[in-house]
Parts: C-alpha cells; sequence; structure tokens
C-alpha cells in the first residue's frame, strides 16, 4: 500500500545565507514560525496530529529534541508526541520518510514532517582536553587547588573547536565535503568553467523564479525576533548581477593548486525550515485536502564517503523501482547542489551504462536528466543549503512547481556527508 | 475540588462545615478551621460567617487552655482561592453610621480573639486574599503562601470607596513597615506571593502541595515571633533607611507628607477614602492597638456611607453584571466559546484587539493586504508584552508563548476553524463590504463575524453577508489594552448566540461589554458628541479654553472636554459630528470649531497641536492661536453653567437613547459612560448624577438652559417618567 501516503501542504522560511538576516533567529524560532503558520493556513485542527517528526543536522544543545521543542512552541497540544531524526544533508527528507513510514505501518494518520536548521548558531565548543581542565577545576575545593587547577590550562585550550568545519568533515574519511567534491571533479574531469557555469544557472534561474513568483506558494514571510517589527520575505542568496566573470575570480576553496571548487560553485552554509503535512490519502479526504502529491516511492542508498556526492545514483533507482517509473517518465528534478562537480558527475553516472552494470548491477543505465527539467528555480549554490532542511525543502519546491504547472511525477534526490543518497519520487 | 485533605483519621471534627467554615483537631493538638462555602466559587466573610468564625475561635481557646490544642491553621478549601473578603452586598447593605461601625466592630473583635489565642496560629495562604481576608491573616501569628499566580493579597477598599475596617491600617504598617503599608492601603494594589514574602508579608512561600505541611510545621512553633525579618530588611542599608524613616518623628512626618501628596493629587479631591485611610494609619500607629482599631471603626463608618463609596459600590456590581452575559455564566464558560480569532487589518485598533487576545490566551491571526502594517502590529504587541514584562505581570517564557499564538497573513487562509473573526479595516463601507465578503466565504459555518466600526452602522455592513445574523458590531476603545469598556452592537438581524459569542470574547479577553442599539455613534459616541459639541460652543461665545477644562475636571472627569477633544484627534470628531450632525436635528446647532483648527493643521495630541501645545513628556499648554481662530467675544459663563451645559447635554443625550432603546437600562448607560468616557466614577454615572442631585431640580434646570441657550436643552421625555434607580441602591444586579 505504497501508494495511499500523501502530502497536502508544505511551506518553507526563506532561506538565508548563515550569518545575515536570520542569524540572530534560532534554530527553535525557524521552526516554531512554520510549523504554527503550516497548521494555521491548513485549517487544521491541532488535535488530529498523531505525531511531530523534525529533521535536524546541527542539533542545538539547548533543545535536545528539537522536534518536541518546535512542536510545544508552536502552541500544538501537549499530548502530541515529537521527535528528531538526524541523516546529515538528509535529514529533512528523512523526516518525511520516516513520516510515511509510520503512516503505512498504521501508528498514525496525521504527521508534521518539518526541518531546521540553524547554521549561524552552530556552536564553538571546547577540545576535550579543555574540557578535562574545566572538570579539573570545577572538582578543585580550596583556593590552593583551584590555583592549582588553573595552572593547568594553556592557551592553546582557549582555541575552541568550531562545531560547523568539524560537523563538515567526514570523520571517516577525514575529507571535508569540499574535498569529496574535488574527488569527484578530478574522476570525473570536471572543468572549472562548466562547474562556474552550471552555479552561474543556478543563479540566474532562482532569481526568475523569484521574479515569476514560483516561491510565493512555498514560502511564509518570517518575523524576526525578539521584537518581530522586522519581516525577511526574499531568500538571501539569489544574485541577479552574478556572471561567470565574478566566479571565475574566486579561488579554490578545498585544494589552492589543482582544485576547481570554489565558494561560487559550492553551496552556502545556510540557516532555514520547512513542514510538510503527511497523511493517508483517506485521511486527506476526510479533511477535506487536495493532495500535493503522492509519495510514490523513496530510497536510501550508502556509498563511499570518498565519494558522497555520487549519492544520488545509487538512492535514484530504488525510488524509481518502488513507483515503477523510469527517469525519464520524470517531469521534474531536483538534485540537491551541494557542489556544481558533484551534480554534473551524477549526471554523468545516471547516463553511464558501466556505472549502471559496475556499480549498480543494472543492465542498463538509469537515465538522462535534460537541464530544462534539473533544478528549474534554482538549487542551493543560489538558495543555500541549509543542511538538515534541504531534503524537505526540495520535495516542497516539486510539490508546488508540479502544481502550478500541472505536472505529474518528479524526483527529489540529494547526497549526504558521510557517504549516503537519498531519492523521493512524487506522484500526482 | 479540595486541593487537600486536613482532618486526620484519628482526629475529631469539632464544627461542621455546614455554614462554610470548619474546625478539625488532630491527634496532635493541631487546629485547622477551614474556610469552604458551599456552590460558590470564592469564601467570603459576613456577619454570620465572621460571627461562627469567632464562636470556633472561642471554643480553640478553652480547648488550648485544656491542653489539648497547641497550634492553629486557617485554611480554604477553595481552589486557588483563600477568601475574596467581606461580601459587598454587605458593604452595599449598610445603613447608616452606627450600623457601619458595629460591622466593623464586629470583625476587629473577631480576629482580635483570634490574635490573642494562646498557641500559634497560622494562616495558610492558598490563593486571592483581599480585604477581610488579608486582615484576617494579618492577625495570625504566621502567614504561609503557597507558590501559586493565583495568590494575591492586598487591601482594595479603598477601590470601593471605603477603608480596611477589621484592623487592616493598623496591623498592617505595624507588621511590614509605614513605607511598605502605605501604598498598599492608599492605592488597593494587591502583591504577589514573591513580593509578599519580599516585603515581609508571609513568612514563607512553599510549593502549593506543601502548604499543608509547612502550615502545621509553623503551627508547632513558637507563639513568639522568632527573627523572620522581611529579606529585604536582611540588607543594612534597608535597616539603616528604616531607621532612619519610621522610627522617629522626622522621618514619619516626611512619609506622612509624601503619601498626602501623593493621594492629593490621584483622587483630585474627589475621593475621601484615601486620606480617612492615611489618618487612620497616621492617628493609630500613635496609639495602642485597641484605641487604633477604635478609631478605625469610626473612620470607616464615615466613610461607608458616603456617596462616594455607595456610586463605586454601584459601579461594582453593574461592572459584575455586565461581565455576566447570563445569571448562569461563568468565567470558565465566557473562556471557552472563542479560542480561535482572526483580526482583518492590523491597525491600531486590530493591532491592539490581537495583542490583548493573545494576551489572554487565545489563538489569533491576524490579516491585512501588506506585510508592513503586520510587522508595525506584531512590533507593537512585542513593545506591550516587554512592558508587562517589566511588570513582571507576566514572564519571558510566558510573553514567548503569547507572542507565538499571532500569526499572520496576507490572505484569507487559516479562517475556516475560527470562533470568531473581527473586522477592524479602514472605515470605508466599500472596503468593509468586500472584506466581509471575503471573509465570509472563507470562514468556518459557525464562525460569527463582528465590525470593530466606530462611525458606520452594523446593518450598513450587514448587506455584505450571506447570513447577517452571524454579524455583530464590537466596538473597542482606543488604547485597546486600558479602556476596559466593549460596546456590543446588536444589528437588526443579529442572532443572539452572536451576541453572546460577542460577550462572553469580550469578558474573556478582560473587558466588559454593553450590548447596544444599532444607531449612528452607537452609545458612548453618541452622548459624547452633545457634551463636547456644547464645550464648543461655549469656546465660540467667548468661554476660555482652559476654563472649560478646568470646569469639567474639577467636577470630577480625567481630562476636560477640549482636552479630550485632543486626544481623539480633531479630525477623527470633525468627522464624526458631522456624521451625527443628522441624528440630533435642527435642535443641536453643530460648532464647526474643531474642522477650523482641523484646517490650521492642528490635528491634536497626535500632530503635537490642537487645543492644547504638546511637547516632550511636559504638561500641555493651552494653545496661543485658539482665541483668535474660534473663541468668540463675550465672557467665560461660571463653572457651574460649564458644567451643566456639557453634563446635562449628556443627560438630555443619554436620556433620549434610553428611549429609543440605544441602551438597555439607566444602569447600563452608566456604567459605559464610566467606563468608555471616564465620567467620574464617584459620582456613579450620568443617570445617578442627575438621580442624586433631584429629577425636579434637573428638570428646572434644563427648562433654564433651554430658555436661554436653545430647545437642545428640553428635558427629554424619559427624563419626567421614572426614577433611574431603587432606593435600595447599590444593590447586587442580575442583568444590565
Amino acid at each position: 500500500m505504497s501508494s495511499d501516503v500523501v502530502i497536502t501542504h508544505g511551506l518553507r522560511t526563506p532561506l538565508a545565507k548563515a550569518g545575515t538576516a536570520l542569524r540572530r533567529v534560532s534554530a527553535v524560532e525557524l521552526g516554531r514560525q512554520v510549523v504554527a503558520e503550516l497548521v494555521a493556513r491548513a485549517d487544521l485542527d491541532p488535535e488530529r496530529i498523531d505525531e511531530v517528526v523534525v529533521g535536524c543536522a546541527g542539533n542545538p544543545i539547548d533543545a535536545a529534541n528539537i522536534g518536541r521543542v518546535v512542536a510545544l512552541r508552536a502552541n500544538l497540544p501537549r499530548s502530541i508526541p515529537a521527535m528528531t531524526v538526524q541523516r546529515n544533508c538528509g535529514s529533512g527528507l528523512e523526516a518525511i520518510t520516516t513520516a510515511a513510514e509510520r503512516i503505512r505501518a498504521g501508528r498514525a494518520q496525521v504527521i508534521v514532517a518539518g526541518a531546521v536548521e540553524s547554521m549561524s548558531n552552530y556552536p564553538l565548543l571546547y577540545s576535550a582536553a579543555a574540557t578535562r581542565q574545566f572538570e579539573r577545576l570545577f572538582r578543585a575545593r580550596g583556593s590552593v587547588a583551584r590555583l592549582a587547577a588553573l595552572s593547568g590550562f594553556r592557551p592553546r585550550h582557549f582555541s575552541p573547536d568550531i562545531a560547523l568545519l568539524t560537523g563538515l568533515t567526514d570523520p571517516v574519511c577525514g575529507l571535508n565535503m569540499g574535498e569529496t567534491a574535488e574527488v569527484l571533479a578530478k574522476e570525473f574531469d570536471i572543468s572549472r568553467d562548466a562547474q562556474d557555469a552550471f552555479a552561474l544557472r543556478s543563479h540566474q534561474r532562482a532569481v526568475a523564479a523569484e521574479q515569476a513568483g514560483a516561491f510565493d506558494d512555498e514560502r511564509m514571510p518570517l518575523f524576526l525576533p525578539p521584537t518581530h517589527a522586522e519581516v525577511l520575505q526574499q531568500d538571501v542568496g539569489p544574485r541577479a548581477g552574478q556572471s561567470l566573470e565574478a566566479l571565475g575570480k574566486l579561488r579554490p576553496a578545498f585544494d589552492r593548486k589543482y582544485g576547481t571548487v570554489t565558494a561560487g560553485n559550492a553551496c552556502m552554509v545556510t540557516d532555514g525550515a520547512a513542514a510538510t503535512l503527511v497523511m493517508t490519502e483517506q485521511t486527506a479526504r476526510d479533511l477535506g485536502y487536495e493532495p500535493l502529491a503522492r509519495l510514490a516511492g523513496y530510497s536510501w542508498a550508502g556509498l563511499s564517503p570518498r565519494r558522497m556526492g555520487l549519492g544520488p545514483c545509487y538512492a535514484v533507482p530504488g525510488a524509481l523501482a518502488e513507483a515503477g517509473r523510469t527517469l525519464e517518465e520524470m517531469d521534474r528534478v531536483e538534485i540537491n547542489e551541494a557542489f556544481a562537480a558533484q551534480v554534473i558527475a551524477c549526471q554523468l553516472c545516471l547516463r553511464s551504462s558501466s556505472f549502471a552494470r559496475d556499480e549498480l548491477g543494472l543492465e542498463a543505465p538509469v537515465g538522462a536528466i535534460p537541464d530544462e527539467r534539473l533544478n528549474v528555480n534554482g538549487g542551493a549554490i543560489a538558495l543555500g543549503h541549509p543542511v538538515g532542511v534541504t531534503g524537505a525543502r526540495l520535495v516542497i519546491t516539486l510539490l508546488h512547481e508540479m502544481q502550478r504547472n500541472g505536472l505529474r511525477r518528479s524526483l527529489a534526490t540529494m547526497c549526504i556527508g558521510g557517504g549516503q543518497g537519498g531519492a523521493v519520487v512524487l506522484e500526482r | 475540588m479540595k486541593e487537600r485533605e486536613w482532618s486526620s483519621p484519628h482526629g475529631a471534627r469539632l464544627a461542621s462545615a455546614a455554614v462554610g467554615l470548619s474546625l478539625d483537631v488532630d491527634e496532635d493538638g493541631l487546629a485547622v478551621i477551614e474556610f469552604d462555602q458551599p456552590a460558590a466559587q470564592h469564601n467570603q466573610l459576613s456577619p454570620e460567617i465572621i460571627e461562627r468564625f469567632l464562636e470556633l475561635i472561642q471554643l480553640v481557646h478553652s480547648r488550648a487552655d485544656e491542653g489539648q490544642v497547641r497550634g492553629l491553621v486557617v485554611t480554604s478549601g477553595k481552589q486557588n482561592s483563600f477568601i475574596a473578603g467581606v461580601d459587598v452586598s454587605v458593604i452595599a447593605g449598610v445603613r447608616g453610621v452606627t450600623a457601619a461601625r458595629a460591622g466593623a466592630r464586629q470583625g476587629q473583635l473577631a480576629l482580635q480573639a483570634l490574635a490573642e489565642l494562646p498557641v500559634p496560629t497560622v494562616a495558610a495562604i492558598n490563593g486571592t486574599c483581599v480585604g477581610g481576608a488579608t486582615e484576617l491573616v494579618l492577625a495570625c501569628d504566621y502567614r504561609v503562601a503557597a507558590d501559586n499566580p493565583a495568590v494575591l493579597i492586598g487591601l482594595p477598599e479603598v477601590q470601593l470607596g471605603i477603608i480596611p475596617g477589621f484592623g487592616g491600617t493598623q496591623r498592617l504598617p505595624r507588621l511590614i513597615s509605614l513605607e511598605r503599608a502605605l501604598p498598599m492601603i492608599l492605592t488597593g494594589k494587591s502583591v504577589n506571593a514573591a513580593k509578599a514574602r519580599r516585603i515581609g508579608l508571609v513568612d514563607a512561600v512553599v510549593p502549593p502541595p506543601l502548604l499543608p505541611r509547612e502550615a502545621a510545621r509553623l503551627a508547632g512553633q513558637a507563639k513568639q515571633r522568632g527573627s523572620m525579618m522581611a529579606p529585604e530588611d536582611r540588607r543594612l542599608v534597608r535597616r539603616v533607611r528604616r531607621w532612619l524613616m519610621e522610627r522617629n518623628p522626622i522621618g514619619r512626618r516626611l512619609i506622612y507628607r509624601q503619601a498626602a501628596a501623593q493621594v492629593a493629587k490621584s483622587t483630585g479631591g474627589h475621593y475621601p477614602a484615601p486620606v480617612k485611610a492615611l489618618e487612620a494609619v497616621k492617628r493609630g500607629l500613635a496609639m495602642k492597638l485597641g484605641d487604633g482599631l477604635r478609631l478605625e471603626a469610626d473612620l470607616v463608618a464615615d466613610v461607608v456611607v458616603s456617596s462616594e463609596s455607595r456610586n463605586l459600590v454601584g459601579i461594582f456590581f453593574m461592572r459584575q453584571a455586565a461581565r455576566r452575559a447570563r445569571p448562569d455564566d461563568d468565567d470558565a464558560s465566557a473562556s471557552a466559546s472563542v479560542r480561535r480569532l482572526v483580526v482583518l487589518g492590523a491597525g491600531v485598533m486590530g493591532g491592539g484587539i490581537a495583542q490583548l487576545a493573545a494576551y489572554r490566551g487565545l489563538s489569533v491571526r491576524v490579516k491585512d493586504i501588506a506585510i508592513e502594517p503586520l510587522a508595525a502590529a506584531m512590533k507593537i504587541a512585542h513593545r506591550r508584552f516587554s512592558a508587562l514584562v517589566r511588570k513582571r505581570r507576566v514572564n519571558a517564557a510566558e510573553m514567548r508563548r503569547a507572542m507565538g499564538r499571532i500569526s499572520t497573513t496576507l490572505d484569507y487562509s487559516g479562517l475556516r476553524r475560527a470562533d470568531l473573526i473581527i473586522e477592524a479595516v479602514v472605515e470605508n463601507l466599500a472596503v468593509k463590504h468586500e472584506v466581509l465578503a471575503a471573509a465570509e466565504a472563507a470562514a468556518g459555518s459557525e464562525t460569527v463575524l463582528a465590525t470593530n466600526t466606530s462611525s458606520l452602522t452594523v446593518a450598513s455592513m450587514a448587506t455584505a453577508l450571506r447570513d447577517p445574523s452571524r454579524f455583530v458590531g464590537l466596538h473597542f476603545f482606543n488604547p485597546v489594552h486600558r479602556m476596559p469598556l466593549v460596546e456590543i452592537v446588536r444589528g437588526p438581524e443579529s442572532s443572539d448566540e452572536a451576541v453572546d459569542t460577542a460577550r462572553r470574547f469580550a469578558t474573556a479577553i478582560g473587558k466588559v461589554p454593553i450590548v447596544v442599539g444599532d444607531a449612528p455613534g452607537f452609545f458612548v459616541n453618541r452622548v459624547l458628541t452633545p457634551y463636547i459639541n456644547e464645550a464648543l460652543l461655549m469656546l465660540g461665545e467667548g468661554a476660555k479654553v482652559v476654563e472649560i477644562d478646568r470646569a469639567i475636571e474639577a467636577f470630577g472627569m480625567p481630562m476636560g472636554p477640549l482636552r479630550l477633544l485632543d486626544e481623539i484627534g480633531l479630525d477623527v470628531a470633525a468627522k464624526v459630528t458631522a456624521q451625527l450632525a443628522g441624528v440630533f436635528g435642527d435642535d443641536m446647532p453643530t460648532s464647526g470649531a474643531a474642522a477650523t483648527l482641523v484646517e490650521a493643521g492642528r490635528l491634536g495630541r497626535k500632530g503635537g497641536e490642537g487645543f492644547y501645545t504638546y511637547a516632550g513628556k511636559g504638561r500641555p499648554v493651552p494653545h496661543s492661536g485658539t482665541e483668535a481662530l474660534v473663541r468668540g467675544e463675550g465672557a467665560s459663563p461660571p463653572p457651574a453653567t460649564i458644567v451643566d451645559r456639557c453634563v446635562l447635554g449628556m443627560l438630555n443625550g443619554s436620556a433620549k437613547a434610553l428611549e429609543e432603546g440605544i441602551v438597555p437600562s439607566p444602569q447600563a448607560a452608566d456604567l459605559a459612560l464610566v467606563l468608555g468616557t471616564g465620567f467620574a466614577p464617584f459620582r456613579g454615572g450620568v443617570f445617578r448624577y442627575a438621580e442624586e442631585r433631584g429629577a425636579e431640580a434637573i428638570r428646572d434646570r434644563m427648562a433654564e438652559l433651554a430658555d436661554t441657550y436653545g430647545p437642545r436643552f428640553a428635558p427629554a421625555a424619559a427624563l419626567g417618567q421614572r426614577r433611574f434607580y431603587p432606593d435600595s441602591w447599590p444593590e447586587k444586579l442580575e442583568t444590565l
């Protein structure tokens, strides 16, 4: 009974590059506003919600189960349980598939599946060595002992561990995410020019989509606490004036000597939140909702952490198979733009016979994704990549893109730090 | 529901709860007197209850003498409420000075018996504790309060025009110091548990479930108080200050002088109660407690029979009746009726309503056509909540929750589940029609729609709706959070259910609703028009701005009519006057003075210039350019004439509104005027004022005014027909 889970509503906040418009807004507040507004817009009696599932990659320390905190702050009834899911970049997509699974298992009828990320508010941490010194200090009794403990501190103990950088470094292979993109760029010989051209197109498409009002239905204005006097209405990232020339001037960020991946052809570290209403088709009918789409199939896959950017190629076949569809049947495809090189590499691999044979054990290639169907409203290079939110963001963008253009099928897929891929097929 | 069972299975019940209080003694010799009046939300004191209480105290005393009782706890069986003081009906029913003094003495003697018990006595305060209840706990050796926001301890007597009469003016300053007691006694403001602890009014604040145990523990201590000093006084600076101020005659004189000045300023000389309360404290503190109590009883007797007190008590009853939509209503059903509110239009009024509703726990959705007004409304709400946090009325977490109850929208989404939708968009009929029709289409089938219009009628808007029966007027006054009145306007097709919903909503957010008829200006603005117009006419005849305003302020209004016009905005007033001109017909010549000032660019306070000039926070000064523009040739009439022309003009307008059924009763009219315009509360309203002055005297005076100034003063028929108030006034009312 895979066909009967639907998404009836999807909403996201504006996305803002970390350290800009949303830097003073906590992940909880981002989630609160989007969940409250989703429920309000849907005219949904909150008592009908069975569970809240929230994806978040960088969980704030003051909201250990941020899903629960968001639900309570959004004034949902206390009786509704909530949890947080974490699959790195796939966390937002995981929230939706987890919701679907619980619904299919008959454990819930209506789930709010959301995602939050405030990369601006990732903390600075003390190293383990510094922590040990502090422990000594806190345990010391008497001024002499305290002085002795203090004398154990060294300047290096006060140099913080930056959670953002540590989090973006793979603990297994030791590469950071940008370096994994360099691996793919070199392996598939993807030129700097090709990457920059892809990045430019992302900006151009995002700017055009904004002008055409393509985001109006999927995006809510966000009131900035504490005063709420200022409102963020648009995404901060897309640059109307972006040019190949400007992109060309940027220096490689991860490999100074041979590198091609720059800040311009990679996604931005970003803040944002999103939420969807997931339910059975029958419940949607009972509540008087017109579903935006059915969750026709989805899949998660693993691969070498060094080549994590190819994750989509491993996940897409499974999702298509469950939906009983081919890649060519997809009217729109969103591949998250972690890095231009990585998306281009995915396009190459998906249409490669040898990749299909050697890596996937398939007789034929998965298929080609024409540029005019791929990331038509721009992607993370322009809009930004709030890590744990993007999966949900891709789905929400596709839901509204399909509705606006009367399209039937679409695919959202993304690479995931740590060497995974996720994919979802939506149908209406 | 009881919070806790006091009686021990091994103990003995010495008195039953039939009349509302019981006495139990457990095996350890702990006696507990519990107030729990059957079928009532709160316990209240009355002569019967006090007599019963005294009997129980005497019983405890004799048992204590026999060694069977070692300590006494006084407590309440009500949830979140200790004792709500003396039943106001009892105060209202007192006739004559002698009876008033006897009533006070009865309470004093009962509490004196409590104070003189040979065993330790403890008050276990679990909630509201006001008036006589506060005086009761003051007579105990120890007071322990539950850490519960419902705990409010105070002496609000002056708010009803009387003073504490069961020893409050004597025991409170003796317990917590003069400097801390005077503000509580003179303003009637209550303190919460934390503050009560800080100032030494209670000895401990404990988690609610531990209240009985802690009270019992204290009752096992010595009768003499140990060093349970107010935490504030533990600081040396405080102790030195207290010694300097209170322990010597010069310091005390300074405190009294400051208090007297404060009282004079806040009462304007119209309210005798705070003056008497100050006298009771000042003279009483110089005496022995017993003499001080007798003095207090004498002073109480003076104020209880005063006209000011009777009118304030009357307003108390009217207000209570107005907030009870039906006799069987209570606050619980009021709050249940509207949980989800939608406000259309995020202007000053819409934003104010949204903020208040969110504060009171409702979920609110605000719609406007642009994001800027929504952001402005959110900003103002945030500012308002911040002020509440500063005043410690809410804490930061509650503020965040309340702000979180407000959502915003640019379209008509999220209206389907609304219980009530209030439109507060621009005063333009075409726009209102469009907005109301769209809201009705988006709303659910049960949703009540309301308009906050002040200048249009409900009937004129109802035509835009498919179902006008679900539509009413909900006229708030500006500023929304401060003005207690809401006029509920019953349109020609409004259903009883819709009126009820609106009324309950107003009650739930802390307002006083009064149902009025659907005529231009509804009630308050309608009768304010002749009042203000008369002031403008006098100005045209040559009266000075300050003299008009001073005469009216001396009458007891919070501000004169011209100053009030500046507050309303001269442009708004000119528009309303023009709209209402037709209503009063040719009898009322309309002054163009407001319009003239508007033409000169003077819009009132908001523009910095009107009849007065407003600069910074200082007092407004009369604008020097007024005389040349709008003042006539003649001289100012005597103050009595100024008052009569304005107030009797308002009276005549009110009487006509009564005849036309725009307002249901003289009581409703008077309450609306007191709450909506600030009409001198101690005068009880315009009809009450007429009643006290004498119907005949009023009619004669109006005939005189009619001869001199025109037929607008010819007394309305209603003024000749009947009495407006019963002889037994003030008395509890079932409905307005």
